[in-house]
This record gives C-alpha cells, structure tokens and sequence, in this order.
C-alpha cells in the first residue's frame, strides 16, 4: 500500500472506532476537562470530585472508625 | 394631568422651580431603579457577609424539611406506561467516561455505626427479597423523568446488617468518586431502594451499575450510583454537591 | 398660599409600606434567582440572559431563591392578614366592575387618568393590583408544589401534576413582572405616587 493510502485506512479505522466507542462507557474521564450538566460552577473540573472525595475521606474515615470502636465496646 | 396638579399646588411658584422639582422626583425613580438593576446585575453571591447568610439559611431549610418529611407519606407511583424513554444520562461527566465496575470481583463494604460489616458479594445482594417501583425522578436542575427501579428495600437491609438506626446519618462512596449522604429518617422510608435493575434489566453502567440507592423523596444528586461503601454514623457527612453549595436535605 | 397651608392626606398604611418595600425586595430576588433556576433546564426556547440572573450559578441561585422564599411568604402573610382584618383591601380594592376597568385602563392609554386624590385608586390600579395578590399566591402556591412534590404532593396534583406545576410557576412569574413593569412606568409617568409608598402622605391636590 501507498503511503496515502494508508493514511487514509488509518484515519478510516480510527474514525470508525470513534464512531462505535462514542457512547460505550469506560474511558478514562478527562480529569482536567470541565465537568458536565447544569449544576457545575463554570470553573470546576472533573478531577475535582476524586480531589475532594480524597480529603473528605481523610476527615470521615477517623472519626468513622473511632465512633464505631466506641459503640462496641459499649 | 401632572403639571397641571404639580402647578396647582406649587401657585406661586415659578415654572422654573416646579420643573426643577419634577426633575428631581424623576431622578430619584431613576436612582432607585438603577440600585435594582445593580443588584441583579453585579452579582452579589460572591460577598462573604451573604455567604454565610445564604448557607445559614440553607442549613435552617434542612431542619424545616426534617420536620417536614413524613415518614409514611408515599411518593406516587405511575403505571409503565408513564415510563420516560429514553431514560436520561446526567453526570458531572460524559456517557462514554461511565466508571465500569467489574460485577464479579465487586463486594459492598460497610463501615461504621454497623453490626455485620462482612462485604456484600453481588449474587448475595440479588439474593434478597426484591421489590419494585415506578416513580418520578426529580433533578435539581429542574427536569423530571419517570423509571422503574428494582431492589432490596433499604429499610430492610439496614435491619439485616444490624445498622444502629438511631444514628443521624448514612454517607455513601461511589466508584466514579462522588459520594452523598442521607438522613436516616429517609433511609428507613418504605420506597427508599437499593437497587440493582432498571427497566426489569440488570442497571446498565450509565445507570449506576451494579447498585443505585433510590430516594423517590429526594432529588436526583442523592440518589448515588455505582455504589461501592457505605457507612452509618452521627458525624455530618456532606456530600461532593452538598459541600459546594447544594442543599443537602434536598427532599421532595 | 395654597403651598403653605398644604392639606396633608393619609395615603398608605405604614404596613402597607413596609410590607411594599419588603415584597419588592424579596420579588426581585425570587425572580432574579428563578430566572437562574430556569436557565438549569429551560422550559421554553430560550434562555435568560446571566447578566440579568442572581446567584452566579444553580447552587448560588437555589440558595437565593429558597432563603428569600421564607421572606416573601411571612411578610405575605402579615400583609394578607392586615388586608382582610382591617378592611384595607375592602376599601381600595372594592368594588372593582370590568366595566371600570375597561374605562380606566383606556384612559390610562390616552394618559387621561385623573390623581388628585392618590388615596383613592382607579380601577385599572384595582385590577393590577389585585392581579398582583393573585400571582403572588399562585406563585408560592407552585414553588410549594415544585419543591415538595411528595410531601406536598396534593397541591400539586392541583397543578396537574410535577411538569405542569413547573409551567404555572414560570407564567404567573411572567404575568406577575408584566405587571410589575407596568407599575414602575406608572409610577415614573406620575412621579408624585413615588414618595407617598415611604412617607405615607400626599397634599391634597383638588
């Protein structure tokens, strides 16, 4: 195959496979894009949710973990 | 009709003064006008003296839908011909970027104020006693949507873990990294599912495989999906919405 | 002379006027976030313009419009109660004929409408201003229904259900500025009515 040609086989596949993976769930999620749907703040970003999830489970698990160590021994 | 009163009882006075007068009283409607159209038009959210005012007040409406929230009343239920199809997608990110989770290596981990904290395998789960609804979905963005959900009534697994149900509070984590938490007043509420089927289909990942905790009492970010933990205590836990800003009661 | 030994008339009510300010206040905040609100997930073909919006974004605007919500519904209540008790709307706004209106709002357009006596209202102003008291209760009505449509899920089955109570609030908000605009051009128009809605009084003019 020419050059061209294979170019423009690649650009075919890779189209294609575009096109069937379009709504197929799995990719790995654009953390540095802006979030989607209505209720973001324009400047919030995806990776933001696994940033705060990370912190808020610093905080939780402690206390989460002390309090349920007390209730036993109750 | 105005001059005519304004120089009737100006009589006396020079044309000169009362249009001068007149002027000013129209400056003045200008003036008040124009402090409205500021108000609204620069935005004053951002003020830390409001802030607090407006999550004052958020906090205060949590405690009047407490009050509010009748444990026995019903959400409606619609026949199947109500069903909203297609059923809609909304995440803080795209279809294609759905967190899969693998079914079977998945075990429910609970944590906390909970008897039986042994992991919950997903053929252990469908093994339970299953049960069904049709109901509205309720976005805080405004629209609304009507799906069938199928699961294990929360109240009862609750029951069957041990959890302490005087405790304040359920939180959850979810495989795409939000998590939410819920009173437990809704928890124990009879429509409140943990679900494992949509549409009589095992939830596909846009829904929330393989389990989604269905509040037909509350709006649509506390209805979590792709749950993988969750905990019971009486420590606040928040949410990813909540904390940003989002009522954190949100019932319906 | 006549200046000098001005006649003063009792206008409005000082709870008139206090609620007045407080209602406008808190309108103009409830449809200001609303119109936020409803930029989430527009009913219609269009969008409202942010710069004209409250809140900055839906959470923003959601805190707004459910912390003034408490504001316009109590100062509502005390303005609804003094209304009826005291006979104020029984006098202003009574009796009020379509035939009246009719006249009243023409003259209004040929800007024939007599003022000498601001405590007296015409019957275009009864209307509006009944027309007014009317949206406001559908509005808190819906917004109750929108908010709760479960444990308030009778009112809006009155509604005819979740989407359409969603429609009734967004056109009694929309009949409810309509309006409110007409107010404020009439009150620009006739400039005289504006202090009388804070200090209460207005010289006798005829």
């Amino acid at each position: 195959m020419k050059p061209l040609e294979i170019a423009a086989l690649a650009t075919f596949l890779a189209a294609g496979a575009g096109a069937s993976a379009a709504d197929a769930p799995g990719k790995p999620m654009k953390m540095d894009e802006p979030m989607h749907g209505e209720m973001k703040k324009e400047s919030m970003k995806k990776g933001d949710v696994k940033k705060a999830a990370k912190k808020k489970e610093r905080e939780m698990k402690p206390m989460i973990e002390k309090e349920a160590a007390g209730s036993t021994k109750k | 009709m105005k001059k005519r009163t304004m120089e009737t009882s100006l009589a006396g006075h020079s044309p000169g003064l009362v249009r001068s007068i007149e002027r000013r009283l129209f400056l003045k409607q200008g003036l008040s006008l124009g402090a409205l159209a500021l108000l609204s038009g620069c935005d004053p959210t951002d003020d830390e003296g409001v802030q607090s005012l407006l999550k004052g007040m958020s906090r205060w409406n949590d405690r009047a839908q407490g009050w509010l929230f009748n444990p026995n009343k019903l959400a409606p239920e619609y026949p199947e011909s109500a069903i909203t199809k297609p059923f809609p997608f909304n995440a803080f990110y795209s279809e294609e970027e759905v967190t899969l989770v693998d079914g079977k290596d998945y075990k429910l981990e609970l944590e906390g104020l909970i008897r039986e904290k042994k992991p919950w395998t997903l053929p252990e789960l469908y093994g339970l006693p299953q049960t069904s609804q049709i109901t509205r979905h309720i976005c805080v963005e405004g629209w609304s949507a009507i799906g069938k959900w199928s699961g294990v009534r929360f109240s009862d697994f609750l029951a069957r873990v041990g959890a302490d149900t005087s405790a304040k509070y359920i939180g959850f984590t979810c495989a795409d990294d939000y998590y939410t938490s819920i009173d437990m007043a809704t928890a124990l509420h009879p429509q409140t599912l943990l679900t494992f089927r949509f549409a009589d289909q095992v939830l596909p990942p846009k829904y929330g495989f393989p389990m989604k905790l269905r509040i037909p009492t509350k709006l649509g970010f506390k209805n979590p999906k792709h749950i993988m933990s969750m905990f019971v205590s009486n420590e606040f836990p928040g949410g990813y919405w909540e904390d940003q800003g989002y009522n954190w009661f949100s019932g319906s | 002379m006549e200046a000098a030994q001005a006649q003063w008339v009792k206008v409005h009510p000082l709870v008139v006027r206090v609620t007045h300010w407080i209602n406008a206040f808190g309108i103009l905040i409830m449809v200001a976030s609303g119109w936020r609100i409803y930029n989430a997930s527009p009913l219609f073909a269009f969008r409202i313009p942010n710069e004209l919006t409250l809140g900055g974004w839906l959470a923003g605007a959601l805190q707004w419009h459910f912390a003034a919500m408490w504001l316009i519904v109590i100062n509502g209540i005390v303005y609804l109660t003094y209304g009826i008790v005291s006979g104020h709307f029984r006098r202003k706004l009574f009796p009020l004929t379509p035939g009246a209106v009719f006249r009243d709002m023409l003259r209004a357009l040929r800007g024939q409408l007599a003022h000498e006596d601001l405590s007296v209202y015409n019957a275009a102003q009864r209307a509006a201003y009944l027309a007014i008291i009317l949206c406001a209760i559908v509005l808190v009505l819906s917004g109750l229904a929108i908010w709760k449509p479960v444990q308030l899920q009778e009112i809006t089955a009155i509604f005819g259900g979740y989407e359409s109570t969603r429609v009734v609030h967004f056109l009694a908000m929309a009949l409810l500025v309509l309006i409110v605009v007409v107010h404020v051009a009439m009150v620009i128009l006739v400039p005289r009515t504006f202090p009388t809605m804070i200090t209460g009084r207005a010289r006798r003019t005829s």
